[in-house]
């Protein structure tokens, strides 16, 4: 880059607001920084090139079978199917399903085909539609199915978002939302709440319409969402910032998410009761041997290391 | 430039692609190395996310900032490599340039090429999301708008970024180097 960019218009705004000798003197400071412009090392970028080059040889050099593709709606779509198949046998992408998964201790970040925006919480999967499917149902680009839990933020589009869990259907056209769909014999349910924009939320009878800041939640075996409820979003989706969050759960459920954000072994022994209700919130630094620790004491159990994980006992 | 890029973009014209490749890549890996500090994670994350924009230029709309798509793309596997990382060892080569820097703080006649090297030095010791502001706008020349799409913030918020990086560094040169001050 040889042209270094001026001072920007913003800026320039708020240093006008500023003690003259400020303001001048952080004018001085943005032209000083031109001197700290990386070096731009032209052998680094050719390398760059050569290895990108390489790496798209096949679809930069074959741009008709992408044409095939997009022009999919003018064939059959069988004709279109095959067609796509056989462009991209080669590389064996026609068949494949797109699929991410964040194991147990993870966060997994994913940016989608269409621009759109997936954190996927530890143990949770999302799957996508292969090639070939797209090709036959172009309208459905935009369909996910998610195992556990994903916090969404959609770019606008023509078709809608779809995200599908085990008993439950989650509709947008451009929005942020969370979906919570983990089944842990404790809490089995779709939840989803929305950080912003308008989401439908459908179990397999009735749908309802959720907002900003509003919750509604399918359970397993129920085919209508409830209810929706105002609820405090930024706590429900702190779990993006590795906090360690829980709002009126049971201690089964507590576990299981433990399991899963810590990829540890939770053993429960002796008389524990898993459906007492619990509340906490830990921020990102905290360990799972003191969040262990703390929750045994608030419920009057006991706690062990063990090779994987923790066990806890309670009275036997 | 940029409606043209997407143009070729869209006709899969390599050529095209190749030179809004050169012209953005060197500070890509720059950007992506202020999240994970070693070169060939962050060449591997620009990689990566120049292929992912080669894969999408067919679906891409006709308003979207190729730059602006680029960087949140880069940011977001970067951000990712970091998780996979150990935390600790982020923090320790953050350590490391915080240490490295009262050695270079020592002498008092310094040249441009040290001067340099200090504002290096001081734009790594940067709070991150001012460290990112400040390369974006300083050094990428993106807008306002387009850094606030990158970073999640509104561009409110960039400028705040923006104008404390300016002040940690004028306090920086105010202490080390005032004569560059006072024009």
């Amino acid at each position: 880059m040889s042209q270094l960019p001026e001072i920007p218009q913003e800026v320039e705004q708020h240093l006008a607001s500023l003690d003259p000798d400020e303001s001048r003197e952080l004018r001085a400071v943005w032209s000083l920084l031109g001197a700290a412009q990386p070096v731009v090392d032209q052998g680094v970028i050719e390398a760059g090139w050569q290895d990108f080059r390489s790496r798209v040889a096949e679809t930069a050099e074959s741009p008709t079978g992408l044409r095939l593709v997009v022009s999919a709606t003018r064939l059959t779509r069988w004709a279109a199917v095959a067609a796509a198949i056989l462009v991209v046998v080669g590389s064996g992408l026609a068949l494949r399903t797109p699929v991410y998964t964040a194991a147990p201790g993870e966060q997994v970040a994913v940016d989608l085909r269409d621009g759109s925006q997936v954190v996927l919480n530890a143990g949770s999967r999302l799957q996508g539609l292969s090639l070939a499917q797209r090709v036959v149902n172009p309208e459905r680009a935009r369909e996910y199915v998610l195992d556990g839990e994903g916090f969404f933020d959609v770019e606008k589009g023509t078709s809608p978002f779809v995200v599908s869990t085990f008993n439950a259907r989650v509709e947008v056209l451009g929005t942020r939302f969370d979906v919570r769909a983990y089944r842990d014999g404790f809490t089995n349910a779709t939840e989803v709440v929305v950080e912003e924009g308008v989401v439908e939320l459908g179990g397999s009878s009735r749908s309802v319409e959720l907002t900003q800041g509003m919750s509604s939640v399918v359970p397993q075996g129920s085919t209508v969402p409830s209810v929706p409820v105002a609820v405090d979003v930024e706590r429900v989706v702190s779990w993006k910032a590795k906090s360690f969050s829980i709002l009126d759960r049971p201690l089964g459920t507590v576990f299981a998410e433990l399991e899963r954000r810590f990829g540890v072994e939770i053993r429960v022994r002796g008389e524990v009761n898993l459906e007492a209700r619990k509340t906490l919130y830990y921020s990102a630094d905290r360990s799972i041997e003191s969040i262990v620790s703390d929750l045994a004491q608030s419920a009057g159990l006991t706690y062990r290391p063990i090779l994987n994980g923790f066990e806890v006992s309670g009275a036997r | 430039m940029a409606a043209g890029i997407k143009g070729s973009l869209r006709d899969s014209d390599i050529a095209g692609f190749e030179s809004f490749y050169r012209e953005s890549y060197a500070g890509l890996v720059k950007f992506a190395s202020t999240f994970v500090r070693d070169t060939a994670v962050a060449q591997d994350v620009v990689q990566e996310s120049f292929a992912r924009l080669w894969q999408r230029r067919s679906t891409l709309g006709p308003t979207e900032s190729m730059r602006a798509y680029l960087y949140k793309s880069v940011r977001n596997r970067a951000l990712n490599a970091v998780r996979d990382q150990n935390l600790r060892s982020v923090r320790q080569s953050e350590y490391a340039v915080d240490t490295g820097q009262t050695v270079v703080a020592a002498t008092d006649e310094v040249d441009a090429k040290q001067l340099n090297e200090r504002l290096q030095a001081w734009i790594e010791m940067l709070p991150t999301r001012q460290r990112e502001a400040l390369l974006l706008s300083r050094f990428e020349g993106l807008s306002h708008a387009e850094i606030a799409d990158v970073m999640g913030v509104s561009p409110r918020t960039v400028n705040n970024h923006l104008v404390g990086a300016l002040k940690f560094i004028r306090n920086k040169i105010a202490a080390f180097e005032p004569r560059h001050l006072a024009v």
